[in-house]
């Protein structure tokens, strides 16, 4: 089934440019309804607010990580079934682990690029 | 006892055998004196070991101390994992950051030499070059928590030197002291070295007006080299004058008159008359070579998958690759 492209989607990073760069990767992708978060906390409120087709989130971030706020999304029962994927520098084995097992749809090691976003929407969201 | 004390029982048998007559003294006599003096000098003894005793075992004891203090800063750390891992960081940081901005220029060439001809294809080549350079982008992201650790390692040797310091008893006049002493005696640096401070913060270092006035160059009347001395700006203005805030006012016997717009023209990238013409021909090579590499793009363009690779691996240590993950995700 093609994806909506206009589903919402929050991306979370504690980086303005970051989120900047996330924002026109998925533009050019044809996803035009995106917010932004900057940490953990504030996504967490956002996403409680809004329902989101998708969360694209960092990990490192203060004061909630990408990884708490990825277990609260789990533990929550309206948001538990939200995509999430985690793009992020850390790219050890132990995180990798740790976020599936917190229940990640999928993880990018950043730096990426557009082609790498794209497969991953595609495996966790669907063609488009 | 202290020795001003033996001394002095000393000297009052003497004097008392002297004020006897020697010839009448009797063995009883100088063995009761002998006996005095022996049990005179033992005291004096005993307390001299145990003094000397008192301060090696004070003196075992501090160094003891330290020695354990010492350990507990771990510098084992420092030196085999935190510094060195921090010289890897800033490699790191300036390998990023030279590849994102080759990247950056290589998408901005690709733009500026694509075909206008065909506004689709045109439209499409843009959108490839923009999207690299997004990605490429990334690298403040990635240097940034770079820098934020080796910051954090610095902070760590900061505390550790303090605690070193601290437990070593150094005072603030001692730091005072050695203070002083250095600048009584300055290292001789050479003059070219002392003139590189790199570059300035914010709010350090002098701007581009300033050198001008430093230059003795007045404000430029022509309009157009006015955008030629901003652009200039940020490269001349703040770093290596940083160290010459205390802007003495211009020499008041200039040698000889200068024009100021010669002296603007000097600081104008094209300044080299002879460099021209070699100019000119780079710049026909480089059209040429930005075409064969737009059709170069154009290729790529059908095969993302290498780019993909090259752009994620990380295979130093625990660390894994993009492949590794997507394995791991099925």
């Amino acid at each position: 089934m093609a994806v909506d492209l206009d589903m919402p989607i929050l991306i979370v990073d504690d980086y303005k440019t970051m989120l900047r760069i996330v924002r026109n990767l998925l533009k050019q992708l044809g996803f035009n309804n995106v917010d932004e978060a900057t940490d953990g906390a504030q996504a967490l409120e956002k996403s409680r607010a809004r329902q989101y087709g998708l969360i694209i989130s960092d990990w490192n971030m203060e004061p909630m990580t990408g990884y708490e706020f990825l277990k609260e999304v789990r533990a929550d029962n309206q948001l538990k079934d939200t995509p999430f994927i985690m793009v992020t520098a850390e790219s050890k084995t132990d995180n990798v682990i740790a976020a599936k097992k917190a229940g990640v749809n999928n993880y990018i090691v950043k730096p990426f690029n557009a082609a790498t976003l794209k497969t991953k929407l595609v495996a966790v969201v669907g063609d488009f | 006892m202290s020795s001003e004390a033996l001394s002095g029982q000393i000297g009052m048998l003497v004097d008392n055998l002297r004020k006897q007559k020697s010839a009448n003294l009797s063995l009883t006599e100088v063995a009761s004196v002998t006996e005095v003096l022996i049990a005179t000098t033992q005291m004096f003894f005993k307390t001299i070991d145990t003094s000397i005793y008192n301060e090696f075992r004070s003196l075992s004891d501090y160094i003891t101390n330290a020695r354990k203090e010492i350990a507990s800063l771990q510098p084992g750390d420092l030196e085999s994992e935190r510094i060195p891992r921090a010289g890897l960081e800033l490699d790191a940081i300036v390998q990023q950051t030279e590849e994102a901005t080759n990247t950056i220029m290589n998408a901005a060439e690709d733009i500026m030499a694509a075909d206008t001809s065909d506004p689709d294809a045109y439209q499409a080549a843009v959108n490839d070059a923009v999207m690299l350079i997004f990605e490429a982008c990334s690298f403040q992201d990635i240097t940034g928590q770079r820098i934020t650790k080796v910051v954090e390692t610095l902070s760590h040797i900061e505390q550790r030197v303090m605690e070193l310091r601290n437990l070593l008893g150094v005072t603030e006049e001692d730091i005072e002291e050695a203070k002083a002493e250095a600048d009584a005696n300055p290292v001789e640096i050479d003059e070219d070295q002392a003139l590189l401070s790199g570059p300035a913060l914010e709010g350090e270092g002098i701007d581009q007006t300033e050198v001008d006035a430093l230059m003795g160059v007045k404000k430029a009347p022509n309009p157009e080299a006015a955008p030629v001395e901003k652009a200039a700006a940020p490269v001349a203005s703040q770093k290596p004058v940083a160290k010459a805030k205390p802007a003495p006012p211009p020499a008041p016997e200039p040698p000889k008159p200068v024009d100021p717009k010669q002296l603007d023209n000097m600081f104008e990238e094209d300044f080299d008359p002879v460099a021209d013409v070699a100019a000119e021909e780079k710049a026909k090579a480089e059209e040429k070579a930005k075409k064969e590499k737009a059709a170069a793009a154009a290729a790529k363009e059908k095969a993302p998958a290498p780019k993909e690779e090259k752009n994620v691996e990380m295979p130093e240590g625990e660390e894994v690759s993009q492949d590794d993950i997507d394995a791991l995700f099925g």
